[in-house]
């Protein structure tokens, strides 16, 4: 990874003005979530429809290992699993299964390559855009002038970013969003904290 | 060496001041305006062929003379000097023949004789035409080499009549008017053996595979129609073949104005793929037209943000208040979908008075809606409480009382109390109430706001609307249908929709939304103002009045337009 070493250290300490916002990487991390989350069942697991989707999708050994993750005993698993349209799960125990769910998906999503594939798009990248750091609190001689909302298409990381996601590894993201900003211009230091970052995905 | 446009430039400046003109006195006779008079005389735009007949006519000289330089035409002006055989008819201006005075010009010319040229010369003079003059020969075997691309190359068939174009468009080669077409057809008939000098456009070789470059030397040496060039020989040709463009009687284009032709063309060139698709199959084609109507809308519109002054941000980050709070759920803004039924005529029915209802539909509401004000950017928050015009987004407010008995609350049926968030469309609908003293202004709390403004949308939405107003006259259901599944899924889906990836932004949604039932509600208010009472007020686009609403709206479809879904009676026993 290329960029600078110290590209926190120049900020100072981040929010003693009071400029709200995050590290670059923690936005990037934030939107994959979103990312992910704006696919798979629709319906609510409140639904018996959601319900018994979600039940279908971790009706697997590895479904069972989820379930199994959040706490579920395996007899409660069996009896859910044996009549999926019937049982009628507690509140609690529905939010067990929309967490599996989630996990499930999410692993599928990295495991299937999908996710990467959707972000490369054939080669084409992703555009994305940057939205700095809210300055509406500091005092005016501390703003720094002149930073807008950046828009770049954002190629070839794709692949390195959402493993380092998925290892849940965020110094590789924050290195990785160094690469990214290193791209805008010379003042791309700016953007090292941001106020959020939107993907097109 | 001067280029023909510059001798006409010069020419036309001699012209002016020998006749005592001024640019808007030349721009009123050739009907155009003094700007652009200026911006031709400067070189910033170009004299059409167009103009120049309308020069000719306005001086009442040939054209030829016109462009033979400047000493020519204004000694020819004032018949100090010859005028050239000119085979072309006079031009059709107010005088015709005879060289006359149009003008006032009592100064004789101060230099009448030099002639740049020979005036036997059939070839126009100010053009440096290095073709030998005594020696007519064929200007294609002049020398093919290292020609010019001259823009009178032949390109090819013309699409459109099957004859040798000498214009593309879009990269067909093709006569660019109905006239060019008959002409070229006209010239290839005979095999153009002796085209007639009198002939308006020099006669297309039509017959001619069009072998190569023509070498014309000077590009604008065309302007001067040649139609003395020809008699000796018969198998080439040897005119540069005047380019179509402008026939004396082609109508001057308007200009594309508001539409823009390429989105529009985009539109039915995706009807008429998905039509060709499916093998004529409307039915087929529709539905996959349907099916396909999120990513054409997204790429009309980002097509017609090309050229935009602003750059929307897509990915802004959503405040918890747009934020769905559940799958289904709704987020905390309040649209004010109307939903109002007029007490007073249904409390009176139900004692037994008739009335005669039209329910009224509106065309195309969120078509309409598309031109609201949106903001462009991140919204961020202003706590002022003060509503800046100029800005735009969602807005904490609580609203004055509604005291008007027979008009619906801009607010939709709210019951509840207290503040409510309410979009931009919305608040400016309430700020226009209070302003017209309807109700008092509502208190603004805070406010999330970007700088806005009214045109995002603007062009997509004249492009869809152009082509539904073309389709509807045309009968083409398909094509109706298609559009409006691209405009009513655009708007459902650039929030929080993950049948729309491209962009999100749920602020725009409920501003373009809450901007439909407003212009819903200004329908009412019109209806009310003119003396008829409006009865019910529901949906988007649904308005119910008593009266003859005939005076108040126009009947049809267009956008402007309204229609009668039903008449219905209302009370009586």
């Amino acid at each position: 990874m290329n960029g600078s070493p110290d590209l926190w250290a120049r900020w100072g300490s981040f929010g003693a003005y009071d400029a709200r916002g995050m590290k670059g990487g923690e936005a990037l991390i934030l939107e994959l979530n979103r990312i992910v989350h704006s696919s798979g069942i629709a319906s609510p697991v409140t639904s018996r429809r959601g319900l018994t989707a979600r039940l279908r999708y971790l009706d697997s050994g590895a479904g069972r290992a989820a379930l199994k993750e959040q706490g579920v005993t395996p007899r409660t698993i069996r009896a859910w699993m044996s009549n999926k349209g019937k049982t009628a799960p507690t509140s609690a125990s529905r939010e067990k299964i929309d967490a599996a769910y989630w996990h499930r998906r999410r692993d599928n999503l990295i495991r299937s390559g999908w996710l990467t594939r959707h972000l490369d798009n054939e080669g084409r990248g992703s555009s994305m855009e940057i939205y700095p750091v809210d300055t509406a609190r500091t005092a005016p001689e501390h703003v720094r002038p002149g930073i807008s909302q950046r828009t770049v298409t954002v190629r070839y990381i794709w692949g390195d970013l959402v493993d380092a996601w998925a290892r849940k590894d965020a110094v590789t993201v924050d290195e990785i969003w160094d690469d990214v900003i290193t791209d805008l211009d010379s003042d791309y230091n700016a953007y090292a904290y941001v106020s959020a970052v939107g993907i097109s995905a | 060496m001067l280029g023909t446009e510059e001798v006409l430039r010069l020419t036309v400046a001699a012209l002016m001041s020998r006749a005592g003109e001024r640019q808007g006195d030349l721009a009123a006779a050739i009907g155009l305006s003094q700007a652009q008079v200026s911006r031709k005389q400067s070189g910033a735009a170009h004299w059409s062929l167009d103009d120049v007949d309308l020069l000719a006519a306005h001086y009442g000289l040939p054209v030829l003379d016109l462009l033979a330089g400047p000493t020519h035409a204004v000694g020819v002006l004032h018949g100090a000097a010859p005028r050239l055989p000119s085979a072309a008819p006079a031009p059709t201006g107010p005088t015709s023949e005879s060289t006359p005075e149009p003008v006032a010009a009592p100064v004789p010319a101060p230099v009448p004789a030099p002639v740049p040229v020979p005036v036997p010369v059939p070839v126009p003079v100010p053009v440096p035409v290095p073709v030998p003059e005594a020696v007519p020969v064929p200007v294609p075997e002049d020398g093919p080499v290292g020609a010019l691309p001259a823009p009178g190359l032949p390109l090819g068939p013309c699409v459109l009549c099957g004859e040798t174009a000498f214009d593309e468009v879009d990269g067909f080669p093709q006569h660019l008017s109905a006239e060019a077409c008959a002409a070229a057809a006209a010239a290839s008939a005979p095999s153009a053996p002796s085209p007639a000098p009198s002939a308006p456009e020099p006669p297309l070789p039509a017959d001619e595979p069009g072998p190569g470059p023509v070498p014309v030397p000077d590009p604008e040496s065309e302007l001067g129609p040649k139609p003395e060039s020809v008699p000796v020989a018969p198998p080439t040709p040897p005119t540069p073949p005047t380019p179509p463009a402008a026939p004396a009687t082609s109508p001057r284009r308007t200009a594309p104005a508001y539409v823009s032709a390429l989105l529009v063309e985009q539109i039915t060139d995706r009807v008429r793929e998905a039509l060709t698709d499916h093998d004529g199959d409307a039915d087929a084609a529709q539905a996959a037209l349907i099916k396909s109507a999120i990513p054409d809308v997204m790429a009309l519109f980002k097509a017609s943000r090309a050229s935009g002054r602003y750059e929307h941000s897509d990915f802004p980050p959503t405040a918890d208040i747009l934020r769905k709070k559940s799958q289904k759920g709704a987020d905390e803004i309040w649209e004010g979908r109307p939903k109002w039924r007029n007490p007073a005529v249904f409390a009176a029915a139900k004692q037994g008075t008739r009335f005669e209802v039209t329910a009224l539909d509106m065309n195309a509401a969120y078509l309409s809606a598309l031109k609201c004000w949106l903001p462009i950017g991140q919204l961020r928050e202003d706590t002022s409480g003060v509503h800046d015009p100029k800005r735009s987004g969602v807005h904490l407010i609580t609203p004055a009382d509604w005291e008007q008995p027979d008009l619906p609350n801009p607010l939709g049926n709210r019951i509840e109390p207290g503040p409510l968030w309410v979009t931009e469309s919305t608040l400016r609908q309430l700020l226009a109430c209070s302003r017209n003293g309807l109700a008092g202004p509502p208190v603004l709390h805070r406010s999330l706001v970007s700088g806005a403004s009214e045109a995002l949308l603007e062009r997509l939405r004249r492009a869809l609307a152009d082509v539904r107003r073309t389709a509807l006259a045309e009968g083409d259901t398909l094509t109706v249908e298609y559009v409006k599944a691209m405009y009513a899924k655009f708007v459902s889906t650039i929030g929080e929709s993950s049948a729309n990836r491209e962009i999100r932004r749920p602020d725009w949604m409920h501003i373009i939304r809450a901007k439909a039932f407003a212009n819903l509600w200004m329908k009412a208010e019109k209806a009310r103002l003119a003396g008829l009472t409006v009865v019910e007020m529901s949906g988007t686009d649904e308005l119910h009045v008593i009266g003859d609403w005939r005076s108040v709206f126009s009947e049809g479809r267009d956008l402007h337009e309204v229609k009668a879904k039903k008449v219905y009676t209302l009370g009586g026993k």
